[in-house]
C-alpha cells in the first residue's frame, strides 16, 4: 500500500535540532523577547508545508490542536498582508502561540513589499507583548527591511533548498548567517545572487517530511483559495472591470438607482464574477451621461409647469 | 623581528614587544632543536649548546613572570631545575629532559595566550539561539 511517512524517528516531522531550536524561540517569547522565524525557499518548495509543521509542533506544546485549515476559519495561516492583524486578533483570543504570514502571491503588487515592511515593523513593535511567535515564508527573505535585523527580530532562518513528493531538505541559519547572506547577496553580480546561500556555513541542515494526504489536499484548496481571489482581482483590474456596487460608490447613487438605469439603458454585462455582473468601465461614463438628461429632463418640465 | 632602532617600536607598548620577543626566541629555539634532531638522526654527533642557549633565552623572556606567579613549592622547584639544566649544567643534558623544558615553555606561552590558537568560544552551533549569543546579539 503506497502510505506516506508522517513521522521521524524522533516522533516529529522534522529532524532533530529543528524541535530543540523552536523550544528555544518560544523560551524567548516567554521572556518577552520578539521573535520571528522566516522560511524562504524557490516557489513550490513547500514553505507553507513546513510553516504547518512547525505550528503544529508547537500547538502540541500548548495542548492546542492542529492548525485549521479551513477556507472560512484559518487564524493562524495568514494568506496575504490584508488578513494577517485580524489572523493575529483571533490566534490572540483562541489562545495560540504561533502565527504564518504567507507572502501568497502578496509581493506581485506594487508597493506590496513596502506594505509588508511597514506592517511588520509595526507589528513587532506594537504586538511584542502577545508573546505569539511569527513565522513568515517568503521566496526570498531580501526583501525584508534591515529596520528589522537592526532590531534583531529574525532569529532563524530556515532556506528550503529541495524539495519532492515525500520529503524537503532545508538548511538553517542564524542571524549572523543571514546577516553574512545579506552581505554577499549585495555583493554578489545580478545571475549569482542565489549563490549567497552557498557563501554561509549554515548552523545545521535538516528534512522535512511532507503532510498527510488530507491535510495537503485542504492546505492546497486553501492556498489555491488565496492565489484564487488574487487572479480575479487581478483579471479585474486588467480588464477595467467593475461591479453594480463599485458603480454606484462612483457615481454616489444607490445601487437600485444603477440598476434601474442599467436597465434602462439596455447595456449589457461583460462577465460574470462569483455571480456578480461585470460591467466595462465605459459604464460609468454613460450613467453620468444618463444623469445629466435626467437632470436637463427634469428642468425643463419644470419650466413648462411655470 | 624586532628592531630597536625603528621609530615605530618606540611607540609600541612594552607588552606587545615582550610578547614579539618570546615568539622569537621560541622560533630561534626551535630552529636550534631541529638542527640538533637533524643532526643526531644522521649519527652525527652534535651538541646541544646551542639549543640550550636559544632555550635560555626563552626561559628569560619569562623569569620575572614566573617568579612572581608560581609561589608553591613544587613550581618553585622546577623552575630552579629548569635554570640548572639550561645554564649551569656541564656537557648535554638527557634528551628527554631537553624535550619536558620546551614542552613546559610551550605550555606557559599558551597559557600566557601567546600562541593560544583556539581563543575562539566553543559552543553548540546547531543550536541556533547560542550562534546568536555567540555573536552579541541580544
Amino acid at each position: 500500500m503506497n502510505t506516506r511517512k508522517l513521522l521521524y524517528a524522533n516522533g516529529l516531522p522534522f529532524t532533530d535540532p529543528l524541535g530543540r531550536n523552536i523550544d528555544k524561540q518560544l523560551e524567548r517569547l516567554d521572556n518577552k523577547k520578539a521573535s520571528c522565524i522566516i522560511i524562504d525557499g524557490a516557489i513550490g518548495m513547500g514553505k507553507t508545508t513546513l510553516a504547518k509543521l512547525v505550528m503544529d509542533y508547537i500547538n502540541g506544546k500548548n495542548n492546542k490542536g492542529p492548525v485549521l485549515l479551513n477556507i472560512k476559519q484559518h487564524p493562524q495561516l495568514s494568506l496575504g498582508g490584508k488578513e494577517f492583524t485580524s489572523c493575529f486578533r483571533e490566534t490572540y483570543r483562541l489562545g495560540y502561540k504561533v502565527i504564518t504570514y504567507d507572502e501568497a502571491g502578496d509581493f506581485n503588487r506594487r508597493g506590496a513589499i513596502r506594505a509588508f515592511n511597514q506592517m511588520i515593523n509595526r507589528l513587532f513593535e506594537t504586538y511584542r507583548g502577545f508573546r505569539i511567535l511569527v513565522i513568515i515564508c517568503l521566496p526570498t527573505f531580501h526583501i525584508l527591511d534591515s529596520q528589522l535585523f537592526t532590531n534583531e527580530i529574525p532569529r532563524m532562518l530556515i532556506h528550503i533548498t529541495q524539495r519532492n513528493n515525500k520529503y524537503a531538505n532545508f538548511k538553517t541559519y542564524s542571524l549572523s548567517g543571514m546577516n553574512w547572506i545579506r552581505y554577499w547577496y549585495d555583493k554578489l553580480p545580478l545571475g549569482a545572487k542565489h549563490k549567497c546561500y552557498g557563501k554561509v556555513m549554515p548552523n545545521f541542515h535538516g528534512h522535512f517530511l511532507n503532510l498527510s494526504k488530507e491535510d495537503d489536499k485542504a492546505l492546497d484548496i486553501l492556498s489555491t483559495h488565496g492565489k484564487k481571489n488574487l487572479l480575479k482581482k487581478t483579471e479585474k483590474e486588467l480588464k477595467g472591470l467593475v461591479s453594480y456596487t463599485e458603480v454606484a460608490e462612483k457615481l454616489g447613487k444607490s445601487v437600485v438607482w444603477v440598476r434601474q438605469a442599467v436597465y434602462k439603458l439596455k447595456i449589457k454585462h461583460k462577465s460574470m464574477m462569483d455571480s456578480r455582473k461585470m460591467f466595462d468601465k465605459d459604464i460609468i461614463d454613460r450613467l453620468i451621461d444618463y444623469q445629466e438628461e435626467k437632470k436637463a429632463e427634469v428642468k425643463r418640465e419644470r419650466i413648462e409647469v411655470r | 623581528m624586532v628592531n630597536f632602532n625603528n621609530d615605530n617600536t618606540v611607540s609600541t607598548p612594552a607588552a606587545n614587544i615582550v610578547k614579539l620577543l618570546i615568539i622569537e626566541a621560541r622560533y630561534n629555539s626551535f630552529l636550534a632543536i631541529e638542527e640538533y634532531n637533524n643532526k643526531i638522526s644522521c649519527g652525527v654527533s652534535f651538541n646541544q649548546a646551542k639549543v640550550r642557549a636559544r632555550l635560555g633565552t626563552w626561559f628569560l623572556e619569562h623569569q620575572a613572570y614566573l617568579d612572581r606567579t608560581f609561589t608553591e613549592e613544587k613550581d618553585k622547584q622546577d623552575i630552579i631545575n629548569i635554570k640548572k639544566d639550561l645554564f649551569f649544567h656541564k656537557g648535554d643534558i638527557d634528551y628527554d629532559r631537553l624535550l619536558e623544558i620546551i614542552v613546559y615553555l610551550n605550555d606557559l606561552i599558551d597559557k600566557l595566550k601567546i600562541t593560544k590558537l583556539d581563543t575562539k568560544k566553543q559552543y553548540d552551533t546547531t543550536d541556533i539561539e547560542e550562534d546568536n549569543k555567540a555573536n552579541e546579539y541580544s
